[in-house]
This record gives structure tokens, sequence and C-alpha cells, in this order.
């Protein structure tokens, strides 16, 4: 099965452009080194779906072959990562929604695409993503629970309420209060917001 | 940001930006709504430079490491936990006020990860309530599955990867790791392993370790010690005597982690024990005879009534239910 999908990620290169047949070569270094564990992580947010977690890996890579400079790409494990997440989460049309209101309101100079090769704001430096983690670890079980399904997931109030009992407020504030948190660990780290 | 904010007007700001990505990613935005949000941003760059900032933190989640393993819910491959659905239904019948606990995140990876750092056996405590089973993963790739009220101490070192079991027990999937044993200590028995996994209950008066696959080495104190192999189980009561060794069924005995109990010729008090993790109404053995009585029963954990009325149906007991406590006590003979 997993041939037979690099293959079929192999034709979607081909179709995307010919010149790009060097990348090709990259594309499979980084499909033999990354498939798997990647197809494990979406695994453990999405299950088995849906959305597959091997279709949103595919649709990863695939997207990884767009691109004509993958040699820059420092954190390919964290990029398919997050290609895939944006996947899953598209697939649900209040996620579509909200980003398109987001996207409505800012400037590209504003809000940077989500697939870009490179990290795309200063939150995304590995000292910030550090503070984000230690921050994360110090959120109450229900935080988190609610911070990775809304963020990760994608997953509406409803769900949310229909899988842990608790009301729609109940998960607004201790969504809020998640995000209070890591906005205060930043805020400290950074200094000067 | 405007240099001019005084800092409660900023976090007033900051505030409404994380009611305003909570609102657009709650699913139920309404078209006012969403108009009040523009309205919002409009009315000052201190609004879009709160919001633009909130967003990117928002945005840049998914690169934390392993964010998806706080996620305790979802089905997991290296540990296969799934969340018992009868649980909540038992918790509710003992009109628990914990039942949102059993929805509950993986934890610590980043608490362990600073303990490494350190390169000194810092200890961190995790502990799971009533009616709670939490995975945890630890930074060396181990996957834990903490059992309903328990409580355990981890510390990670440059030579050692150590967990004591303070009480209750744990389904370890330990990641290979030939510079650095994983030994799993709980009342005055050692399990150590560098890859592997088991599974440890600390019980009222005995710890056992059931091994899935891979082998490893349980000791005393006393530098009495045994291999262990894939398939095999071995108790040690307080006293320090080692049981002996005994194939086991996986499904009967990890079947915790999906609701499902199943004991053959266990002890009554351990039962007990285990069904106790689970509850606010206690379950009490009156008589300490009777905690040898050998049972062999099988039931869901929303099933402990009908398990007690089986018990009391074949054994020489009495289940006697107040509110607050289920006591155990000897038939009286007529």
């Amino acid at each position: 099965m997993n041939l037979r999908r690099l293959k079929s990620v192999a034709a979607d290169a081909r179709q995307i452009a010919d010149a790009r047949a060097g990348n090709l070569g990259v594309v499979e270094r980084l499909y033999r080194d990354h498939w798997k564990n990647l197809c494990v992580r979406l695994r453990r947010v999405f299950g088995n779906g849906p959305p597959e977690p091997e279709d949103l890996a595919q649709t990863a890579f695939t997207k990884l072959i767009e691109y004509t400079d993958t040699a820059r790409l420092n954190d390919p494990a964290s990029f398919l990562f997050r290609i895939a997440i944006n996947a899953g989460r598209d697939r649900r049309r209040h996620i579509v929604r909200a980003n398109a209101l987001i996207e409505a309101q800012f400037s590209s100079e504003d809000i940077e695409p989500v697939d870009r090769i490179t990290p795309s704001n200063v939150y995304e430096t590995r000292e910030c993503i550090a503070v984000t983690e230690q921050a994360i670890a110090t959120l109450t079980p229900k935080q988190r629970e609610v911070l990775i399904r809304s963020r990760l997931r994608g997953e509406t109030f409803e769900q949310i309420q229909d899988a842990c009992g608790w009301s729609k407020a109940d998960i607004s504030r201790t969504l809020q209060a998640a995000l209070g948190v890591l906005q205060s660990a930043m805020r400290e780290y950074l200094g000067h917001e | 940001m405007n240099e001019g904010l005084t800092p409660a007007r900023r976090d007033d700001i900051d505030a409404k930006a994380r009611e305003w990505m909570s609102h657009l990613h709650s699913g139920d935005i309404t078209e006012q709504e969403q108009a009040g949000f523009h309205a919002w941003l409009a009315e000052s760059s201190d609004h879009r430079a709160a919001f633009r900032r909130l967003n990117d933190l928002w945005t840049s989640l998914d690169r934390v490491p392993h964010i998806e393993n706080q996620l305790v819910e979802a089905p997991r491959e290296a540990a296969n936990v799934t969340r018992p659905s009868g649980w909540r239904a038992v918790l509710q019948v003992a009109n628990f006020r914990v039942a949102a606990t059993l929805v509950v995140a993986v934890a610590a990876v980043v608490a362990l990860a600073t303990s490494q750092m350190k390169h000194q056996a810092d200890g961190h405590r995790f502990a799971t309530d009533l009616g709670e089973v939490r995975a945890l993963g630890l930074t060396d790739g181990s996957q834990l599955v903490l059992r309903a009220d328990t409580e355990i101490v981890t510390a990670m070192s440059s030579d050692e990867r150590a967990v004591t079991i303070q009480r209750g027990g744990a389904y370890f999937d330990v990641s290979k790791d030939k510079a650095r044993p994983f030994v799993v200590s709980a009342g005055g028995v050692d399990v150590r392993v560098h890859g592997t996994a088991f599974d440890v209950l600390k019980g009222p008066s005995s710890v056992t370790v059931s091994v899935t696959h891979g082998h490893v080495t349980v000791s005393d104190h006393a530098a009495h010690s045994v291999e262990l192999t894939g398939g095999q189980q071995l108790t040690v009561t307080e006293d320090g005597s080692f049981g002996a060794i005994v194939e086991f069924d996986t499904q009967r005995v990890l079947g915790w982690r999906d609701g499902r109990f199943s004991y053959l010729n266990a002890r009554l008090e351990d039962i007990v024990a285990d069904i106790n993790r689970y509850r606010t109404q206690k379950i009490v053995i009156e008589d300490p005879a009777l905690a040898d009585l050998r049972i062999t029963t099988m039931f869901r954990a929303e099933n402990v009534d009908q398990m007690l009325a089986g018990i009391e149906a074949t054994e020489p007991v009495t289940v006697v239910r107040s509110p607050s406590v289920i006591v155990i006590r000897r038939r009286e003979q007529h």
C-alpha cells in the first residue's frame, strides 16, 4: 500500500512539473525517512479517520513536491505534520470559514500562509516553540484537552461537548484560559510585548 | 503594539482577542457575530495587532514537538489505549463529581525533558484520580498508561530511567536504550528492563508484574531476582515471597485499559482494591478472613453491582449497601 502511495505521489509530482524531477529524489528520501512516523503521529490525532491518516500524509508529500527548494527544508517532519494537520482541519467547514474570516481581515503581510517552508513568525522559532512547549506542560489536563482538540483536530465545541461532557461555555472559558497561559509565557519570554 | 497602552488595557485587549479566537473556532459563530469581529478589529490597530499575535501563536502550536501525545483520547498504536465508554456511566451512577477527569491529556513531556537536560534525577510526580486513566509519553519515547487512582514518581538521569509506583499501577511500553536501564520500583520490588512492555500493579499486599513482550528482571532489595519473559507473570507478596511464575492471558490482565475486569482465582481483596480505583462509594471487606476468598469473575466497570450480586449468590458473603459505602461481610449461618 505504501509503495502504491509513493507511486501515486510520484505521479502527482510528474504532473506538477517535469522540471522538478531532481526534487523527486529528495522527496523519495524524505518519504523513506518520514512517511511511517508521520502516519503514526496523524493516527494519534485523527485515529483511523476520517480523515484517514494516510490520505493526509499523501497530501503533505504531494505539497512537498510542489516546492522547488526542498533542500532548504530544515525540519521536514514538522513541515509535513503541519501540512497534514491543516489538510485534516480543512475538511471541517467551520475551520475553513474561520480561516477565511481571519484572512479576509488581514493582508498577506500580516498573516503568513501556514504552508511556508520556513518558520512563518517569531513564535515558530526554536526558542519560542520551547517556551510554548513548557507553557503547555503547565496547563491543566482539561485545558490541554480542549486546546488540542480545537487546534489539532479542529473539533467544534459541540463535538468536544459530546466527547467530554463539558458545556460549550465551559469549553470556551477553558480554551481562552489555556491561550492566556500561553500568551503570558510568551510575553514573559519576549519581554517587549 | 502601542507603547502607550497600560498593562491593564493591554490585558483587556488580549483577553478580547482570546474571546474572538475561541468564538471563531467554536463552530457556532453567526453572521452578526462575524460582523462584530470585523468591527472590533476595525476599532483599533492595537486590536488588530493583538489578534494577529494570538493567531501566530495559535498557528505555531503544531510545531510543538509531539504535541499529538497530549491527547489521550485518540486511539494510540503504541500502547493500544482506548477509553472505555462505560466508565462515564459508572461515575454517574456513583454520583461522582470527577467525571470530567475521565478525559485527560498526556502530560509532562516537557517537564521530563527539563529533568533530562539537567542530567539529574529530579523527581516528577504524576497522579490519576478515581476513574481516571491517563496515557503518559516520556521523553525517552516510553509510553505509560496509568491506572485509576495511581501515583508515580519519575526520575530521568543520564544513566537510569526510574519510575516509582507509590500506589496503583501502570502499563509500560519502554523504548530501547541499552545505556539507560528503565527501573520500575513498587513496594520493595524493582523491575529492571532495557526495552519491553509490561504491567505492574501494586496491590494491597502484593506487587504483580505481567510481561507482554521482551524480558524483565524482577528483584527485591535482598538481591533476590527472577527473569520474566513475554507472557509470564509473577506476584511478590508484602513479606518478600516470590510466587511461582505463571503464564497469563494478556486480554484478561490488561483488560483494565478497556474498562474490562477479569479475574481467575484472584483474592477478593485484590479485586475490591481494583474496583475502588473507580468509585467514591468504596467497597469494604468487613471480615479480614474474607480478603483471601478466591474469586473467578469477569465484568465491565459499569457492572460492579451485578458482579457483587454474583459473589453474594455463590460465596458465603452478604453485601450491605449504604449511600457512602458497600460492606462485604460474612453471611450469618442460621
